[in-house]
């Protein structure tokens, strides 16, 4: 488990060294993820080990947001004057984004769609 | 890093609160209106502000579980790598449907919320809000939104999206396990792909696999539009 937590430290890194040397506005963990999932693919399998800490991670994914959302403290007033305009406007853009993909896997025939 | 008690405290308090709210959760039967985060998060600031701490403080104390975001997110590779198979199958239609999905979900988003509000900087951060917490940030900052509130305005679009989505794709019928994470992933990144593990690990892989697409499309081509919208 430490191993596999030593290889998503190693990817990250990497993916941070990308980012930095391009100079894209790509945080460098996204680029990480794709870095490492290119090496799984030419590996063709994952090390139990990188399955353990990985699936522990990802279980308690949710939890990791936590402090990130509590800094919504530091905008209460604009969320008690304009709350109601954000939600709805969230509200409205994700069922427009869900049906234009919706219809796209119908049109495309997909499997269970 | 110095250890200090108000650390550890903060660290604890903040994971009891999550186990506490998760219990909650699973005892309701996860319905998504007692979504963990969501209780968790308005809790926490309920603590904080009766503790009469300050958040720059509150966010530094708990740096270590912030950070643990970093390797969750490269993480997120394994499962993806374990549905190649389905993903190679569907790669065009998928891309397709990722582009349109991201595009219609920020561009929306900004037109709606800046006619009804007129806030500038709300509207701009607006731009951000169906990526991942960590692009987002730097994205809403990019294109001269706040980062801070786009990292609230994600997460209100990820509790709405899992509290609306089971019904209006159930209404849609899709039945098409991947397919379902890849919609909810796309709107709610890493709620839904939090949610999407709930019900199997093909509908959470391919939430994961929209929530990284999204992250990476959406913040190339999106901050060219916003100067066009608001």
């Amino acid at each position: 488990m430490v191993l596999g937590f030593f290889i998503l430290l190693v990817f990250w890194m990497l993916g941070e060294a990308v980012t930095q040397l391009i100079g894209w506005p790509i945080p460098g963990n996204v680029v990480g993820l794709v870095l490492l999932w290119v090496a799984l693919v030419f590996y063709k399998q994952v090390p139990s080990t990188l399955q353990q800490a990985s699936s522990g991670l990802i279980r308690y994914l949710t939890l990791l947001f936590v402090p990130a959302g509590v800094g919504l403290i530091q905008h209460w007033d604009r969320l008690m004057s304009h709350g109601h305009w954000m939600i709805l406007a969230i509200a409205l853009s994700t069922l427009l984004a869900a049906v234009v993909m919706v219809v796209l896997f119908k049109l495309f025939r997909l499997p269970g769609a | 890093m110095t250890v200090s008690i108000q650390m550890l405290l903060a660290l604890s308090m903040t994971i009891g609160v999550y186990l506490a709210a998760e219990q909650l959760y699973i005892k309701a039967k996860k319905s998504p209106l007692v979504n963990p985060v969501i209780i968790s998060i308005f809790s926490l600031m309920g603590i904080i502000t009766l503790l009469g701490w300050d958040y720059p403080q509150y966010q530094s104390d708990t740096q270590l579980i912030h950070f643990l975001l970093g390797p969750a997110t490269v993480a997120l590779a394994v499962p993806l790598y374990e549905n190649m198979k389905l993903i190679r199958q569907m790669a065009v239609p998928l891309l397709l449907a990722c582009l349109s999905g991201a595009i219609v979900a920020s561009v929306s988003a900004v037109v709606i919320v800046e006619w009804l509000a007129q806030d500038r900087l709300l509207s701009l951060s607006m731009s951000a809000k169906s990526v991942t917490t960590p692009i987002a940030i730097g994205m809403a900052e990019s294109v001269g939104g706040s980062g801070s509130l786009a990292a609230g305005l994600v997460l209100l679009a990820g509790a709405i999206g899992t509290l609306m989505l089971p019904s209006v794709l159930h209404l849609m019928r899709l039945r098409s396990d991947a397919l379902y994470g890849f919609t909810l992933g796309l709107t709610a990144h890493g709620f839904g792909t939090a949610q999407a593990f709930d019900r199997s690990v093909t509908c959470g892989a391919f939430a994961g696999l929209s929530m990284s697409l999204t992250g990476v499309v959406t913040a190339f081509l999106v901050p060219p539009l916003v100067p066009w919208l608001v």
